[in-house]
């Protein structure tokens, strides 16, 4: 079996941390919550490290088991394909939202008009491919880039700092608000899912354990260091910026000048964006295969793009549409695969303590 | 044949990849250039006459020529509200606008008698108008006022983002920027400041008349004294010789006038206009503007001879506490000013002494600071007055006394009205410089 490394495995964590956080989160989060958006985030990280240590522990346990073996292990076939199928849905929606995400950003910066299918066209056979590629030649195509994006990353926070930025108020929202704010972006957040789909695929040891945790801790720090620095430069109008990180860079009298500087941000982010749909659509491909196990990695992703042009062109259509949908209805569901499945999953796992000695004996 | 078939079928993403090159690349070829569907525009004016709004878009045509000249004209449309407004001048263009390349954006001063955030809602949500913009006020229409910019930028290469830039950086509180106005406007104080350029359009006699007296001031030797610390650009809308442009106005010339001057608006709409003393009393709290220059009036310096002097501040170190005594705000400002006498005008009398090393006397210093002062407070009484807090006091004292600051502001009566309820102390020391 083809597997990843530590470092693969960290620089996919970081890619999926930055996914739907880094452009129209920090907006639609202020209206509520203002600049304690900031805390939320925190909130949501720390419910993401708990899921992350449940992986670690699961991990320990079976080295190399699949989630599937897991599962069937413990509740047996179908109830095991049943709740792969909520990762399943989960990562089809995670794609789109990521997708949408993206396309308001260029819809915005870029065509000024409507270029849905030409969107499509264009990302759809490029992700797919990454897909078809498989799971290591993927990790090897983020190794590659992954100091590219992080520059990229990088310097649009830096350079607002030669721009006006003052600390903005905190402590403004009461507990309620933020819970509330919470819930409502939990469907943001469940990106170390992904490790559950492909975990016989990852081998790490300790150390490798501590460079996960590396690529966990700096994806974390530069989401955070958006969202502050973010709210730092915009205060109040915060919520008329749409794409964050591109706009840290771009709005400033100062940098009117530099011609299209922000076509960094426009790189970096398109980069971003084909590879964390890359990854979702892999985690939804691998789960498809996982409750369909006749059906090949093939099928898998012709009926993602299948369902990726009905469920978006014909039941969503448009992506306001899509946030809404994410922001209030999907927050329920992630409850379940985000928090839930993990949980029940470590539960099982040691309901077959006996087994899992076998298996270190063999 | 079944090479190729057997190379497609290994690998059928080659076969998506040139399905794709098959499909866009003769669109994409024989697709007219986009310049032909959208109009770049690279300045917007909005003026209000009666209750219709003009739009007026400076616009980019790009032509071939071989000058590196760029082309540009000005396309106005009306309407009863702004989208209408674009609609019409879509069709006087023949094109769709795309507004991602506009750099300025003027408002006439009859526009600001409204909220004008309200007009500029479409512009900015909806047709994508950058929020980096240059934004600022005329006091006549912005339609010939982007006219004038164009004849301006056609002759000298001088755009109006270029000319109100200097102010940006050294002569207003923030930015002049659509940004910078919302961040005011959506703020707790409501409270802008934007960018005010005046234009004056003159008719052949009134400025042939001035045309010769301003010769004959220049011939004395006044010309620039008189004009202070104005910077003045000058254009003729109608082509002129090189020579004709050296002596400055002539018949039939519009001037876009940049005297530093700025628009306070509160809540969208204009309340007061400050002048270059205002903006430097306001500045004198920033740390980062130390460009003003304080003239003196009858400093003795020899023998009951009597003297003007100018001084620049050279260097500034500015120190703002807030606190409560007695549950009253206090806003003190420590300023320390290291000046440098520039100027010494000697009202045509016979000086012997040095100057150029004259230390500040204690005369001079006083009257200094009673200069500044006075023109501190007579500031902050308009922005009082307007109940406009854009030297940011409200987060001043958010920040250092929030508890006691929230309690007192909660209590206020007329909210709005809380820098009529706080105590200002401007403490000033003064020490040459250089």
């Amino acid at each position: 079996m083809k597997s990843i490394s530590a470092r693969q495995t960290g620089i996919i964590l970081f890619l999926t941390i930055l996914a739907n956080k880094i452009l129209l989160l920090p907006s639609i989060m202020y209206e509520k919550t203002k600049a304690d958006s900031l805390f939320v985030m925190m909130l949501l990280f720390a419910f993401e490290l708990f899921i992350l240590w449940i992986f670690f522990s699961l991990k320990n346990k079976y080295p190399n088991s699949s989630l599937k073996e897991l599962l069937q292990k413990s509740v047996g076939g179908k109830i095991a394909k049943a709740l792969i199928f909520v990762f399943l849905i989960f990562f089809l929606f995670k794609t789109m939202l990521t997708y949408s995400v993206i396309y308001v950003y260029l819809k915005d910066l870029v065509y000024q008009d409507e270029f849905g299918l030409l969107a499509i066209i264009c990302f759809i056979p490029v992700v797919n491919h990454g897909v078809v590629c498989g799971l290591r030649a993927m990790s090897r195509s983020f190794e590659l880039f992954f100091y590219l994006v992080l520059t990229g990353v990088v310097f649009c926070l830096v350079i607002a700092f030669f721009t006006n930025i003052s600390i903005p108020y905190f402590f403004l929202s009461n507990p309620k608000d933020i819970f509330n704010t919470c819930f409502t972006h939990f469907f943001s957040f469940g990106d170390y899912l992904i490790l559950f789909i492909f975990m016989d695929k990852i081998k790490f040891d300790n150390q490798g354990k501590k460079t996960i945790l590396k690529f966990v801790g700096l994806g974390i720090t530069i989401v955070l260091a958006i969202f502050l620095i973010f709210y730092c430069k915009y205060h109040d109008t915060a919520f008329m910026h749409n794409n964050a990180i591109a706009d840290l860079l771009v709005f400033s009298v100062q940098f009117n000048a530099i011609g299209r500087l922000d076509i960094i941000a426009m790189v970096t982010i398109m980069a971003l964006g084909l590879f964390q749909m890359e990854i979702f659509q892999y985690a939804f491909c691998e789960s498809f295969v996982m409750v369909f196990p006749k059906l090949s990695l093939k099928y898998a992703i012709a009926v993602f793009d299948i369902l990726f042009f009905i469920v978006y062109f014909v039941l969503i259509g448009k992506y306001e549409f899509m946030i809404m949908v994410t922001t209030n209805y999907l927050p329920y569901f992630s409850i379940l695969s985000n928090y839930i499945l993990p949980s029940i999953i470590f539960a099982l796992s040691y309901k077959h303590k006996k087994e899992l000695k076998h298996e270190k004996s063999v | 044949m079944k090479k190729v078939y057997n190379y497609f079928k290994k690998n059928p993403f080659v076969l998506i990849l040139v399905l794709i090159l098959i499909f866009f690349t003769p669109n994409s070829l024989f697709s007219p250039g986009q310049n032909r569907e959208r109009a770049i525009v690279i300045a917007i004016g909005l003026d209000k006459i009666e209750n219709e709004y003009e739009l007026s878009l400076l616009t980019f045509i790009p032509t071939p020529n071989q000058e590196f000249k760029q082309t540009n004209s000005v396309v106005s449309g009306k309407g009863n509200s702004i989208s209408e407004a674009i609609f019409d001048a879509q069709l006087t263009l023949g094109k769709e606008i795309g507004l991602s390349h506009a750099k300025t954006t003027v408002v006439s001063q009859s526009m600001l008698n409204q909220d004008i955030s309200s007009s500029l809602d479409y512009l900015s949500r909806v047709v994508s108008l950058p929020e980096n913009t240059v934004f600022i006020c005329t006091n006549s229409s912005a339609k010939e006022l982007l006219k004038a910019t164009n004849s301006l930028e056609e002759n000298l290469g001088l755009k109006l983002d270029q000319l109100i830039s200097y102010n940006a950086n050294d002569v207003y509180v923030a930015d002049t920027s659509l940004e910078a106005f919302y961040q005011g406007y959506y703020s707790v104080e409501k409270s802008s400041l934007i960018g005010y350029i005046e234009y004056i359009k003159q008719d052949n006699s009134s400025s042939s008349q001035e045309n010769s007296e301003q010769e004959s001031q220049a011939k004395a030797g006044q010309g620039e004294s008189e004009q202070g610390t104005k910077s003045m650009s000058q254009q003729s809308q109608t082509e002129q010789s090189s020579g004709e442009k050296e002596r400055g106005p002539i018949n039939g010339q519009s001037q876009i006038l940049n005297n530093g001057q700025a628009v306070l608006l509160r809540k969208g709409k204009m309340v007061a206009k400050l002048d270059i003393d205002n903006l430097n009393s306001i500045n004198l709290l920033d740390n980062k503007k130390s460009l003003e220059s304080i003239k003196i009036t009858d400093v003795n310096i020899e023998d009951d001879k009597n003297v003007d002097m100018v001084f620049i501040v050279k260097n500034k170190n500015v120190n703002i506490n807030t606190y409560f005594q007695n549950n009253y705000p206090i806003f003190v400002a420590d300023v320390n000013l290291g000046l440098k006498l520039t100027e010494v005008e000697t009202r045509g009398q016979e000086i012997k002494s040095n100057t150029q090393f004259t230390e500040i006397s204690q005369e001079m210093a006083l009257k200094i600071e009673k200069k500044i002062k006075e023109e501190f407070y007579q500031t902050l009484q308009i922005l009082r007055d307007n109940k406009t807090d854009v030297i940011n006091v409200y987060d001043l004292f958010f920040r250092q006394n929030r508890k006691k600051f929230e309690k007192f502001y909660n209590n206020l009566q007329d909210k709005e009205d809380y820098l009529n309820n706080i105590t200002f102390m401007l403490n000033l020391r003064i020490q040459p410089d250089g």
